[in-house]
Parts: C-alpha cells; structure tokens; sequence
C-alpha cells in the first residue's frame, strides 16, 4: 500500500510540474520582453551558458 | 522569541549558507558580475525558498503519515521545480517590469542547492523556527551576493594581475568575506 502511495504521489507531482512546464511554455512573453532574457543576460559570467553575451566572448 | 532570533541571525550571517555552507557558489559567482543581477537574484532565490520551505514542510508531513519518507528528496525536487515554474508564469502575466529583470534568474534557481538544502532542513524544526531559519538563510545569500557584487564591480577597473583576473580574484575575495564573516561565530 505504502508504495502505491509513494507511486501515486511521484506521477502526480510529475504531471504537476509537466502541466505548469507546457503551460509556462504557453504563456507569451509581455510586449517588449521577447529578446529581453538575451538582453538583460549582460552580468551572467557563465561562459558556458549558450545565452553568453557577445562583448564577452570577444574579450577572450 | 530570542530562540526565534538567534535561529535567524545565525542564518543570516553565523551560518550564511554560501561562506560557511559552501553551498550555491556556482550562481554566486555567476550571476554576481552586476549589482542588479545580484539583486534580481537575490529577491527571487528568497522568494522561492521561503515558498518551497513551506510547501515542502506540509508535503513532509504526510510523507511522514504515509510512512515514505524515502520519497522526500525526489518529491521536494518535483515541488521546487514545479513552484519555479509557477512563478515564472505569474510574473510573465502579471508583472512584465518584473520579469524584465528576473526572467532570466527564475530558471536558475531550479537547480540552486541551496532550495534543495533549506527544504531538507527545516522538516525537522517547528513551524515558527522554519520561517526564521528560511527566510534567515534566503536572505544571507541575498547579502552575500549583494555585498560580493559590488566588490566584483570595483574589481574591474582596478589593476588586478593577468594570472588573477576573473574567477581567481573572485574567488579569493570569497575567502576573504568567510573569514570575515567567521569573526561573528559564538554571537548568535
């Protein structure tokens, strides 16, 4: 029984973050804030990160 | 209410979560290049940890009735996964100022240790312990990326060598802010 419960509460907790996941996808972005994520990435030093900013990886 | 204090004041700065826990040190010294980065990520990690803390208090609780605690660390990881999702899609529909300038943070804070870490912590504590202790560690990564930021700003224009630039200097003024910080152990 333990482990039903264990198994229910996993799917459902996955299907929670399946279902808010697409529909974060879903919700469009406020006007002007479509390349803003790119943007206002400018103080991110991940180098690694795929959204680095150009000036950045010039100076290498 | 002294207990209540000294449990958030050692959180804050006696037991701050990134110079004496160690822990969160990859957004730490990633996103702290800016002070308006800093703080963008400062105000969301504390928001999302002090939601998570109680969600996942209450969720440990019928764990705990149910007898499968084993479920903690996979359950606690769907729900702050899920919560910053969530969040992510509240301030995109109503408040477009700010996720102008957390957007990009919010994502990053799903795979923060940190989260993960407050939420095992506080199922062991009382319910007025668990805000202080949450909200006592949220806010002491908030002041240590705050003050770490504006340090990393002056360190730009200052004439640091070539062999030190970037994430060595970084890293040695952090272990120069933990020793720092170790001068408060045995106040609180």
């Amino acid at each position: 029984m333990e482990y039903v419960i264990a198994g229910l509460l996993f799917l459902g907790l996955s299907f929670l973050f399946i279902g808010l996941y697409v529909l974060n996808k879903r919700t469009p972005k406020p006007e002007g804030c479509e390349q803003a994520d790119i943007e206002e990435c400018s103080g991110c030093a991940m180098k690694i990160c795929p959204r680095h900013p150009k000036d950045q990886k010039e100076d290498e | 209410m002294s207990d209540i204090f000294s449990v958030f004041m050692a959180a804050l700065i006696t037991n701050n979560i990134v110079l004496t826990g160690f822990l969160g040190i990859c957004s730490y010294l990633g996103v702290s290049k800016k002070t308006s980065s800093s703080v963008g990520m400062g105000f969301a990690l504390t928001f999302v940890v002090f939601m998570a803390s109680v969600i996942c208090y209450f969720l440990n609780m019928v764990l705990v009735a149910a007898n499968i605690e084993y479920m903690q660390t996979v359950c606690f990881i769907l729900v702050i996964a899920s919560l910053v999702q969530f969040v992510e899609m509240f301030i995109k529909k109503f408040s477009p100022s700010l996720y102008k300038s957390l957007g990009i943070f919010l994502p990053l804070i799903t795979t923060n240790c940190i989260v993960l870490y407050v939420t095992r912590q506080v199922v062991e504590m009382d319910f007025v312990k668990m805000i202080a202790y949450a909200l006592g560690t949220a806010l002491g990564y908030f002041l240590v990326i705050f003050i770490f930021s504006t340090i990393r700003e002056k360190l730009d224009s200052a004439p640091v060598a070539k062999g030190f630039k970037g994430v060595a200097i970084a890293l040695l003024v952090t272990a120069i802010m933990a020793m720092a910080f170790t001068g408060f152990s045995g106040i609180f």
